[in-house]
Order: C-alpha cells, then sequence, then structure tokens
C-alpha cells in the first residue's frame, strides 16, 4: 500500500532541483536514487569547486601538506554520474519562482523543477565594525576561505583568532600545531561555554592556552587596519590597545543564506526557513534542509541545529518525504569537534547540572534535568557520548553517585533499560 | 588466512579488536556475546569500525554514525550504503580465530 502510494507521488515529479551541493544537498540527491526516484535530479552550487566536507577545513586542511579536496569529497564526479545526477557547480541560483518552480541562474538559463530543495546553508558571519568585513580578516567556510588562509600562513607567524566558538577554537589548535604565535579574542567571558558542558570548555580552553595560546576574554574589537608601513594587520580593541598580527581569522559564527528564501515568499523562523518534519516549508513545491532550515518542534518552538549530522539527516528526510515515504525520528542533536588532538563529541543539549566522570579513555560530562540526563560530551571518549546517547534516548533516570562512579558499568543501563 | 585473535574471556561485551592485517579486520563481540568479525574500514570514509560503539550484534561508525549489522555486514543506517565485507569466526578451547577472506 505504502509503495503503491509513493509510486504515484512520483511518477507526478519529473525533476527535483536542489540548490547547495553539500551535507544536506548531497545527501538528499543520494538518498532520491536510493530510493528509486528515476526522473531528473540537478544539484546546483554556486562554490567552483562543488561537493565537499566543511568539517575538516578547519582541520585535515589547514594542517595537511598540500591542500587536496578530493579527500573530502561529498559525491565525485563518478558517482555524479552514476546516480545521474546532473550537477551544476559554480552556477548559482539568482532567483526563485514558487508559483512556476522556475530557477534563474547565474549563467542565464532557467531550470524548470516540480521540486525544489533549498540547502543552501549559510555564510560566515563578519563583524560590524570598520575592517571587520574586508579583504583584511579571513572567515573559513569554503573550501576558497581554506586556500586562501593556507596561502598566507607562510608568511603569518602571528595570527589573531576572533571568536570563541568551535571553529575558533579548531583554527586555533590548528595554527598552534604548526607552530604559529596565536592570539585568541573572544567577545564572551569564556569561549566555548556556550556550546559545550562548562567543564569539557576549561578543559579545552586549559590545552590551547597551555600549548601557547594567548587568550583574551571579553574583548571588544574596534576596527580593524591596514598595519602600513609595517605592515601586517593591526586590531584596535575598545579599550584603545592596539594588537599587531599577520593575519587575522574570524570565527564569529554564521548566518543562514536565506536569499532565495525570501524571494520565493517561504515563512521564516528564528533567521531560517520554518521547516516541519518533514522538510516542507510554507511553500508545498519547496522543502529546506540543514544549516538553513529551522525546525518545528510544535508548542511555538523551534531548533537550529548548526552541525554536519543533523544537515545530513535533514537531506536524507527531505527525500524521503520528497519521494512519499515516511520519515525516520529527529535525531538527538549531536556534533563532534577535533582540536589539535583532542576529539570532542557532544549529544543532546545543557541542562541544569553537569555531572564529571573521569574515565580512563577520557574525561565525560553528563547534562542533567530533572534527574535525567539531557546532554553529554567527552574529550577523546566518543563512545562515552554514543552510550549517552542512547541513554538521553530512552529518558533513563540516573543517580548522579553512579555517573560519577567509574566502577560502575554504564552499559548495564542500557541492559536495564531494554529490560523494561 | 586463519589468524588467532585471543581467549574468548578476553574480549568483553561491546569490546573490539583490530587485527592488523590489509586492510584490516575489526573481531567485535556483540552484546548477545557472539563474536564477529568484519573489514574494519567504514564504507562510507576513513574511520576504524573497531573503535565505534556496539548495540545489540550491529557496531555504530565512530565517525558519521551508519550502524552495521555484525553478522551481515549491511548498513541499517546512513550515510554508508555498502556494506562491509564479513570474514567467518570460530571458537576452539575458549580461543578466537577468524578465517580472513579476501577476493
Ligand atoms: C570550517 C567548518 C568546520 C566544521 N566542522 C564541523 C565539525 O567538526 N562537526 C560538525 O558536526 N559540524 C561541523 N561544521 C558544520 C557543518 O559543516 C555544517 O553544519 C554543514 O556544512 C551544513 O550543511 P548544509 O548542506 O546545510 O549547508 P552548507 O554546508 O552551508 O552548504 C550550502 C551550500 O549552498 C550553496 N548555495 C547557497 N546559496 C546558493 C545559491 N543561491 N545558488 C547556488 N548555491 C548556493 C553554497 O555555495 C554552499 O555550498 C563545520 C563547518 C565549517 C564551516
Ligand atoms: S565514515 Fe563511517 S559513516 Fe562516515
Amino acid at each position: 500500500m505504502a509503495i503503491s502510494m509513493s509510486r504515484s507521488v512520483v511518477a507526478d515529479i519529473a525533476h527535483v532541483a536542489i540548490v547547495g551541493a553539500s551535507a544536506a544537498g548531497a545527501a538528499a540527491a543520494r538518498v532520491l536514487r536510493q530510493e528509486g526516484y528515476r526522473g531528473r535530479i540537478s544539484l546546483i552550487d554556486r562554490d567552483p569547486d562543488g561537493c565537499y566536507e566543511r568539517p575538516p577545513l578547519s582541520k585535515q586542511m589547514l594542517l595537511a601538506e598540500s591542500f587536496d579536496l578530493s579527500a573530502a569529497q561529498l559525491l565525485n564526479a563518478d558517482e555524479c554520474q552514476t546516480l545521474d545526477i546532473a550537477t551544476y557547480f559554480g552556477i548559482g541560483v539568482d532567483d526563485l519562482q514558487a508559483a512556476t518552480g522556475e530557477l534563474i541562474l547565474t549563467d542565464g538559463r532557467t531550470l524548470h523543477a516540480d521540486v525544489i530543495l533549498l540547502a543552501t546553508g549559510g555564510k560566515a558571519s563578519c563583524l560590524p565594525v570598520p575592517g571587520g568585513d574586508g579583504g583584511l580578516v579571513h572567515v573559513l567556510r569554503s573550501a576558497a576561505d581554506a586556500r586562501r588562509i593556507r596561502e598566507k600562513l607562510e608568511d603569518s607567524g602571528r595570527i589573531a583568532v576572533i571568536g570563541g566558538g568551535l571553529i575558533g577554537a579548531e583554527a586555533v589548535a590548528s595554527f598552534l600545531k604548526l607552530g604559529k604565535e596565536v592570539c585568541w579574542l573572544d567577545g564572551a567571558a569564556q569561549p566555548l561555554a556556550h556550546v559545550l558542558p562548562q567543564p569539557i570548555a576549561e578543559y579545552l580552553i586549559a590545552h590551547h592556552v597551555s600549548a601557547g595560546a594567548s587568550l583574551r576574554t571579553d574583548v571588544r574589537i574596534g576596527a580593524i587596519r591596514d598595519n602600513s608601513p609595517q605592515g601586517g594587520v593591526c586590531l584596535e580593541l575598545g579599550d584603545g590597545e592596539r594588537i599587531a598580527v599577520d593575519m587575522v581569522v574570524l570565527g564569529v559564527g554564521m548566518v543562514p543564506d536565506t536569499r532565495l528564501a525570501r524571494s520565493a515568499g517561504l515563512a521564516l523562523a528564528a533567521g531560517a526557513i520554518a521547516v516541519d518534519k518533514k522538510q516542507r516549508t510554507s511553500h508545498p513545491r519547496i522543502y529546506a534542509a540543514g544549516d538553513v532550515a529551522s525546525l518545528y518542534l510544535g508548542a511555538g518552538t523551534y531548533s537550529r541545529n548548526q552541525h554536519w549530522k543533523s544537515a545530513e539527516h535533514q537531506g536524507m528526510a527531505a527525500a524521503r518525504a520528497i519521494l512519499g515515504l515516511p520519515v525516520p525520528e529527529t535525531p538527538i542533536p549531536w556534533f563532534w569537534s577535533d582540536q589539535g588532538d583532542l576529539h570532542v563529541e557532544m549529544a543532546g543539549k545543557k541542562g541544569d547540572e553537569t555531572i564529571l566522570r573521569n574515565e580512563a579513555k577520557g574525561l565525560v560530562a553528563y547534562e542533567m534535568k530533572d534527574g535525567r540526563i539531557v546532554g553529554a560530551a567527552s574529550i577523546n571518549n566518543p563512545n562515552a557520548v554514543r552510550l549517552a546517547m542512547r541513554l538521553i534516548r530512552a529518558d533513563a533516570h540516573i543517580s548522579p553517585t553512579l555517573l560519577r562512579d567509574t566502577g560502575f558499568d554504564m552499559r548495564s543501563l542500557l541492559r536495564q533499560d531494554k529490560g523494561k | 588466512m586463519r589468524m588467532k585473535v585471543c581467549a574468548l574471556d578476553d574480549l568483553d561485551i561491546g569490546g573490539a579488536i583490530k587485527l592488523d592485517v590489509q586492510p584490516p579486520v575489526a573481531v567485535i563481540r556483540g552484546e548477545s556475546g557472539d563474536v564477529f568479525a568484519i573489514d574494519d574500514t567504514c564504507t562510507h570514509a576513513d574511520a576504524s569500525l573497531s573503535e565505534g560503539f556496539v548495540e545489540g550484534d550491529a557496531v555504530e561508525c565512530p565517525l558519521h554514525m551508519a550502524f552495521f549489522c555484525l553478522k551481515s555486514g549491511q548498513p541499517s543506517c546512513p550515510p554508508a550504503t555498502v556494506p562491509v565485507k564479513t570474514h567467518r569466526v570460530e571458537l576452539i578451547d575458549g580461543d578466537i580465530y577468524v578465517e580472513i577472506s579476501r577476493g
């Protein structure tokens, strides 16, 4: 029954156009074919580097001897050919007409699609100060950005990283590994504490500082200027202090790229495209997935999740929804971050209380709310987080004493839960 | 090629041992207590399944969370789509042996 229904729906869809060939868009294209869709698939991305992973850009791609994007390909040319996916790389979508399904491309062509998936992600934010958005600063969102940073690395002994988020911290760790002098500036009182449990943030900060980062918190940047004639760049802080460096890298967040959504008149929420669990936007022809989407959780709340796994899941879910197939449950939010030699993972959300467990493999922090685990993060101990994800899903009640007790076998909690 | 891995008692439930053959093989003890051997490298990208989290008789890839059945090697959740190769495991006198099949 379900199968015949989905077939009839699929028969009406001759052409799916996917805008954005990153984690969400690539997953969608792949899953459409895997699920047997035989119509036309167009995968469009204005990035001339095409379809690649962003996570390595702040890690392996900064550290590797040579810049080889082929190792980070999401869908390579052969796969696109095998899967019969028509790619338009280096070509942007300039305008989107929801009513007719027309996509106007930057090279003048027009595509007509029955269904459109917006997987347009986001752009790196700039600093709203003089010099904060021009050639004096580097952001890190695309392969071109990473290449540009690499080209300057050799002549940059002293680098300022502005921003205490994950990408800022990863850049700091990578530059330290390369033997650079790193000045890490954050507008907040403590880097990373907004995304990770407090003790995990503290552990990472201490690690980077002991590796040589000079950290400045609660910093207000007044302006960024060309440091002629000495060369390099000069940061002017709010209190008048000046810091001279050879390169400035910004990791101050991202803004969802909603330009097409706005021109198509789609409803937005929390600055991104409002979607339901089937990734449907306010227009029946258009779906959205990934960093550009704001997922409706019910009761007036939305969640925005700017991490790889969520983008991939939403791309997959969109493809299934387009084909009329059931969409799997929304996974517990999860991300990883590699900072130098430290592998960090976090699942779920922050709670009211943090419980630490000092496992031999690596530190684990559990975020608790009302006696239940709602989040967990670890350092060099990913399986502790994977186990915690199962406990979060099971909404398990656990005593903090047991959590702290490293003699206690955490796996037994899963078995108990299954026994219920 | 047959290889002796270790004593069954030395491999905990949910535990894994990576065999340094080419390509590497992961010997993993599922929650049922049974021991399985699969190719260690995830079919999606470069990650070692011996480092993955074991649930039931399946393993979750440490990198992007594809989930592989230890018995059949089939992935049950994206992003992996290609099964990992499985190898035959034998228990002889309390020791684990793996028959590594290639080709
Ligand atoms: C440096 C870096 C490191 C990261 N590290 C991690 C990590 O370790 N772990 C983790 O979980 N997450 C990480 N992330 C986050 C993760 O990469 C993102 O969540 C993910 O890329 C989001 O995928 P997406 O498909 O939604 O959008 P994006 O990756 O933003 O891709 C959107 C694409 O749409 C294209 N596009 C937009 N508008 C148009 C248009 N009008 N026409 C044509 N094309 C268009 C863009 O060119 C872009 O390629 C990292 C991100 C960055 C930048
Ligand atoms: S490497 Fe295993 S799922 Fe990606």
